[in-house]
């Protein structure tokens, strides 16, 4: 009940704050001043052949075997188009957070633009100057981004940090931009619930074995997870199965939540949101997570959930899967749908069919869908960067342009995809059944498309994707705008909430503590090793934990959020 | 012995020039050790004043604003430390206590090996497991004893016919599992240095003894192992530095929050610490306060081994 008028609280909050934000919270200046011309369209080439080269350091392509070093068709597109050579500095993927994370600490010979490693504090990057502000470069290069921004100010708010300024240009996941088409056109449309959403997924074919309907309540979740271990639906006539795990962080389970009106945050399970009155709460000790516990804790004496949930990760989840013994998982991304059930398929289970869930009714009977956060601060042009305005130009085009969008989305036109008279894109056999028996995406990325440099991914991306999957489209297009709820800001390190220097540190002196102790109460609770009438207890401990610090600190993150949003 | 020292002492001085030209050839092998101290050992130590600033990247380390002990203090004051000192040391405890004895036995076992192919291929095969990586024995780990999916809980079933065992989120397996199979994958590696000793051991004693009537066992007890005492006190000592430096990696690999309780080490807690910000100060004064103990440690083991044996590093 928390958060279905998510929407309006945001508003109310930006009303209430709008006095506060005009005068700059704490002598921060909340929205730069433009000081040149606001950019146009770019001409294309951003430069003559020849003469300017950018030097990118990334982290290497998600498909492994083509790095971005063998010179991707993608980027050799990008570089004729726009007339650019790319230097690039390659690191494995799994390096890349300690070496490139080195060479910034230290500061010295860095590229003209890099991507922020995952694990660093991108408005740290900026504050310790290693990173350059971006707010006029972008509002004099970067046309595409700046139509973006004025038809999303959440897109301002997400780059943001807390001194006013922007020190990274976002990657975008779906929520943005609908088609490549439309970049070009200006006139965006509103893209409503996303396709690749974070859902639960049941084995439809054992619901329809078992004569049972499509969970919508708690009550249903209970009687369908009960049947799943009782009834036998593997037919091996062992009540082997699993009704119920979590998929890759023990945290996925909280997802029932929503049975009480608490949402899970979007793309991981973030512990913090904010109710109807702009007010940022903690999850983790409210009444209704209680509820949560006392239902997992049913399910757990039960022998409903997995004995080893709590030590969930994607390759144990996907082996009870492939063995026909999982009924239901909680909080999965719907790309996988199709990886599990052609899995299933080819262990010979040929009826398999897992299905995405409608999130659970909340109290007031609603079934609402949270969106993923979509604005992440992905690439930085250094303080060593010659040409900022270049490297800001091409950051743009590359990322934002219509062309920029087609090429990381869907490849090249007439390799990876067709495009009919009406403008229908549709990708061509080669990628769909290519000879190195690799799926569409990844031949994408072996095109350099999908990649690590910031792009939006566009509707169009996933259902160009998903062509073949259409129930997955049909899914996400079923939620109507009013049952869409939008994320709250992921505190996470990259689409962080704008934290100022002094805020991290209480952060880290407390957030820690904090976490450890309520993931680890929470499977006490749920495993019935602590009661639940201790739950007074638990909140005052991790009340004496500093949550009153950590509170304030995010509220006030918030409040300046929301006030650059304005 | 005393003796001899002092008159070393007491003897004609010889100017240092002469001594540096004597022993040039042996002073310039020594020089890429030392460089290799200095750079790699000693330099680094700079960066320990990291612990005493509140560390911005783009201040440098001199640059940054001085704290003093506030690192430390924060460190002490931190309602979890009790318990990730009381982790870091047991767990270190238990493994040397545990995973210490097994080489020797080992090395004592392989020696007795008359047929010397046998002996190769008992070798080769117990060396082994360290060669594979920390990631996959942790996965093999997780899927024998899966309560689920694991081969070993289908068959404690089927013989007792009791519900499966969760061995992996139950606190109470956790350092059994840690140590057993740190003591699999490293007995047969860490025997090589006693085999190396014993290959050291004269067959002149062992001849005498036989031929005072001792039988092999006899032998053992009475030549092979006193001769390697001194090498097992030295390896105890160096052990014993290394008490609170646990193997992060597999505990990162193993625990989850249902085996905090004894699984969160300092190294582990840093970490997760880390990911929501670099905290490098914080890092670097928990660190430093983790070397600090295994300083104690190694010289009180060496102290303790100076006074009741022969035998001690320095």
């Amino acid at each position: 009940m928390r958060k279905n008028k998510r929407l309006s609280g945001i508003i109310a909050g930006t009303m209430a704050l709008s006095m506060v934000a005009a005068g700059g919270i704490g002598g921060v200046s909340i929205r730069a001043e433009a000081a040149g011309s606001r950019a146009e369209k770019p001409v294309l080439p951003l430069a003559e052949e020849g003469t300017e080269t950018l030097t990118i350091a990334t982290m290497d392509n998600w498909y492994a075997t083509k790095s971005y070093n063998d010179n991707l068709p993608v980027y050799q597109e990008f570089e004729k188009l726009t007339g650019v050579k790319i230097n690039w500095e390659v690191i494995p993927i799994n390096d890349y957070d300690q070496v490139m994370g080195t060479r910034l600490a230290s500061g010295q010979n860095l590229p003209d633009i890099f991507v922020i490693p995952w694990e660093a504090n991108a408005d740290q990057l900026g504050y310790d100057g290693i990173a350059m502000p971006l707010n006029d470069l972008i509002e004099e290069n970067a046309y595409y981004l700046n139509q973006l921004m004025d038809k999303y100010p959440v897109v301002r708010s997400g780059i943001t940090s807390a001194d006013g300024n922007i020190y990274a240009y976002p990657g975008f996941g779906e929520g943005f931009v609908n088609t490549a088409e439309e970049m070009e056109t200006g006139e965006l449309t509103d893209p409503g619930a996303n396709l690749c959403l974070n859902v639960s997924m049941i084995r439809q074919d054992w619901l329809d074995k078992l004569g049972l309907d499509m969970p919508e309540t708690l009550d249903d979740w209970y009687n369908v997870l009960k049947a799943f271990k009782t009834q036998d639906p593997n037919g091996n006539g062992k009540a082997d199965e699993i009704p119920l795990t979590a998929t890759f962080n023990v945290r996925d389970i909280y997802r029932f939540g929503e049975a009480f009106g608490l949402y899970r945050s979007g793309n991981a399970e973030c512990r913090w949101d904010v109710d109807d009155e702009g007010k940022i709460y903690f999850k983790d000790t409210t009444e209704e997570f209680k509820k949560t516990l006392e239902f997992l804790n049913k399910l757990y004496a039960e022998g409903l959930l997995d004995p080893e949930y709590s030590m969930a990760a994607y390759d144990r989840t996907t082996e009870k899967i492939n063995r026909d013994l999982l009924g239901a998982l909680c909080s999965d991304w719907m790309s996988n749908i199709g990886t599990y059930n052609a899995n299933l398929k080819t262990a010979g289970v040929d009826d398999a069919n897992w299905v995405p869930v409608k999130p659970i009714q909340n109290p007031d009977g609603e079934s609402l869908i949270v969106n993923r956060w979509s604005v992440w601060k992905t690439a930085a042009i250094s303080k060593d960067c010659k040409n900022p305005e270049l490297a800001m130009k091409w950051l743009d085009f590359q990322t934002l342009s219509a062309e920029g969008v087609a090429l990381t989305n869907f490849g090249i036109e007439g390799v990876s995809y067709a495009k009919s008279d009406d403008g229908k894109i549709t990708l061509t056999e080669t990628a769909t059944n290519n000879s190195d028996g690799i799926g569409a995406q990844e031949y994408l990325r072996s095109l350099g498309a999908w990649g690590q440099l910031p792009y939006p991914q566009a509707k169009e991306g996933y259902e160009v994707l998903w062509a073949d999957q259409p129930e997955i489209i049909e899914f996400g297009n079923s939620f109507t705008a009013d049952q869409v709820v939008q994320p709250f800001p992921n505190n996470g390190t990259k689409a962080a909430l704008p934290f100022t220097d002094e805020e991290n540190s209480i952060r880290s002196e407390y957030e820690t503590n904090i976490e450890t102790y309520c993931d680890e109460m929470a499977i006490k609770f749920i495993e019935g090793k602590e009661s639940l009438d201790n739950f007074e207890d638990y909140v005052a401990t991790v009340e004496s934990y500093g949550l009153g610090e950590l509170l304030e600190v995010h509220q006030t993150a918030y409040e300046r959020f929301l006030g650059t949003e304005g | 012995m005393k003796k001899a020292r002092e008159t070393a002492v007491k003897g004609p001085k010889i100017p240092l020039k002469r001594l540096i030209y004597r022993d040039r050839h042996l002073l310039v092998m020594c020089i890429p050790m030392i460089l290799f101290f200095l750079i790699f050992a000693y330099l680094p130590m700079i960066g320990l004043l990291l612990a005493f600033v509140d560390y911005k990247p783009a201040l440098g380390i001199t640059g940054s604003p001085f704290v003093g002990l506030d690192n430390f203090i924060q460190v002490i004051k931190n309602p979890f430390f009790p318990r990730l000192l009381k982790n870091t040391f047991l767990i270190g405890l238990y493994s040397l206590i545990w995973s210490f004895p097994f080489p020797i036995v080992f090395a004592l076992a392989v020696n007795e090996i008359r047929s010397r192919k046998f002996k190769k291929v008992v070798q080769t095969i117990s060396y082994m497991p360290y060669f594979i990586s920390i990631v996959v024995i942790v996965g093999l780990l997780s899927n024998f004893l899966s309560p689920t999916t694991g081969i070993i809980n289908q068959i404690y079933s089927m013989i007792t016919g009791k519900d499966p065992i969760s061995f992996m989120t139950e606190p109470k397996y956790f350092r059994f599992l840690y140590i057993a199979t740190n003591i699999w994958q490293t007995f047969g590696w860490n025997s090589i240095i006693y085999l190396a000793a014993l290959a050291g051991v004269d067959i002149a004693l062992y001849e005498s003894a036989r031929v005072d009537g001792a039988n092999r066992f006899q032998q053992m007890l009475h030549i092979t192992l006193p001769c390697i005492i001194p090498t097992i006190i030295i390896m105890l000592v160096l052990n014993m530095g290394n008490i609170m430096s646990v193997g992060f990696e597999k505990i990162i690999l193993m625990y989850s929050p249902s085996t905090y309780e004894v699984a969160d080490v300092i190294s582990t807690y840093t970490y997760r610490r880390g990911i929501v910000q670099a905290d490098y100060s914080f890092g670097t004064a928990i660190g430093m306060f983790n070397s600090v103990i295994n300083m104690v440690f190694i010289v009180g083991a060496n102290w303790f081994s100076r006074k009741f044996s022969d035998t001690s590093l320095w």
